[in-house]
């Protein structure tokens, strides 16, 4: 089943996608256009060259992501960036937390809150 | 030509360039250009797109870059100040070499002119200011503009010598050919070894934008060159 493509306001986007190129490189080393093509996949759209590397190059300066060149079969090499062990607590911490910002959020809206929320304990150790 | 060849096709337009510049005016160092260069190349060749699609402008692409650099990855800037000096001593030495010359020559003393002193003031504050203002070099549509300016000042450095011929300060000839020989030994012992990192490649880990083999030694031995050849022709050539 093809999931349709709504279009996100940018900022969404922006904001977001920092905590899900951590959450990409959490399934494992990959290169920048793999992460650019799963996010695609992941229905968050188009996300340009200009954008990822900045992040990528942050999330490095942070000391989240590690990065190693790796060569190419017969074409240039690929730049391969995985998570650190701060990386990793990084974004296990993002994940609750962003999960406890949809529920609270949730609330708010209409649709009502979403049927697995975090439970309060887990953002208290935060 | 060939190395051109071998290049990724994509490589070869005017992105790279505008991309290479800003990051230089950035002050980034050459690894670094060489690992954000590789990135682009990388990105392309997987994505069949062109820089300026996925990266978007050169230049704005650059600043984002910039601001990720760590501190180490910087080089230190070229001041206005140290690039006019070095100016000044060899727009200095220049007119004195060459007076020397003539004085020993003659077997008088050296004059130099009030025209060579304005050329050198000219000169001086000129080359401090395009190092002032060499991010102008960002912007594509002003380079040509940057250049222009350049011959511009290079002409009017040139004309007062040629124009106010009155003497200003007259040394003994071998006086001014000794300052002359110092002021050039010192900015020859200053500025060996600088100049502009190369790109390195992250993989190569040798320069991925290699200049031709003959501008280094072309660059470093054209005023020695010129001036050589001038004083060769002030000794040979009988003076009226």
């Amino acid at each position: 089943m093809t999931e349709t493509q709504p279009t996100w306001p940018g900022d969404w986007l922006r904001g977001v996608l920092e905590l899900c190129v951590l959450g990409v490189l959490g399934d494992g080393p990959t290169y920048g256009y793999a992460i650019a093509q799963r996010l695609a996949e992941a229905g968050l759209g188009v996300v340009k060259g200009g954008t990822l590397y900045p992040l990528l190059s942050r999330l490095e300066g942070e000391d989240l992501v590690e990065a190693t060149w790796h060569a190419g079969d017969g074409g240039p090499g690929r730049k391969f960036f995985e998570l650190t062990g701060k990386g990793r607590a990084e974004l296990a911490r993002r994940d609750v937390l962003w999960s406890e910002f949809v529920t609270r959020t949730r609330r708010l809206l209409p649709l009502g809150p979403p049927v697995d929320a975090v439970p309060a304990s887990r953002i208290l150790e935060m | 030509m060939i190395k051109n060849l071998l290049r990724p096709r994509h490589l070869l337009d005017s992105w790279r360039d505008d991309f290479v510049i800003a990051l230089r005016l950035g002050n980034v160092s050459g690894r670094w250009i060489g690992d954000a260069l590789a990135q682009v190349d990388a990105h392309c060749a997987d994505s069949g797109e062109e820089p300026r699609e996925a990266f978007g402008d050169p230049v704005a692409y650059a600043t984002y870059v910039v601001e990720q650099v760590r501190p180490g990855d910087l080089t230190s800037p070229v001041s206005p100040l140290r690039a006019g000096l070095f100016g000044l001593a060899v727009l200095l030495a220049v007119p004195a070499l060459l007076s020397g010359v003539a004085g020993l020559k003659d077997g008088g003393p050296a004059e130099i002119s009030v025209g060579s002193l304005v050329g050198a003031a000219i000169g001086t504050a000129a080359i401090a200011a395009v190092v002032r203002f060499a991010f102008v070099l960002q912007d594509p549509r002003r380079r040509g503009l940057w250049f222009a300016a350049i011959a511009l000042v290079v002409a009017a450095t040139m004309w007062p010598p040629v124009i106010w011929t009155s003497t200003a300060v007259e040394l003994g000839a071998w006086l001014c050919v000794g300052i002359a020989a110092v002021l050039l030994g010192a900015t020859w012992v200053s500025l060996r070894g600088t100049g502009p990192e190369p790109v390195v490649g992250p993989l190569t880990g040798s320069d991925s934008l290699p200049t031709p083999r003959w501008l280094a030694p072309a660059v470093k031995w054209l005023l020695p060159v010129t001036l050589a050849s001038a004083i060769l022709l002030l000794l040979l050539v009988p003076q009226p």
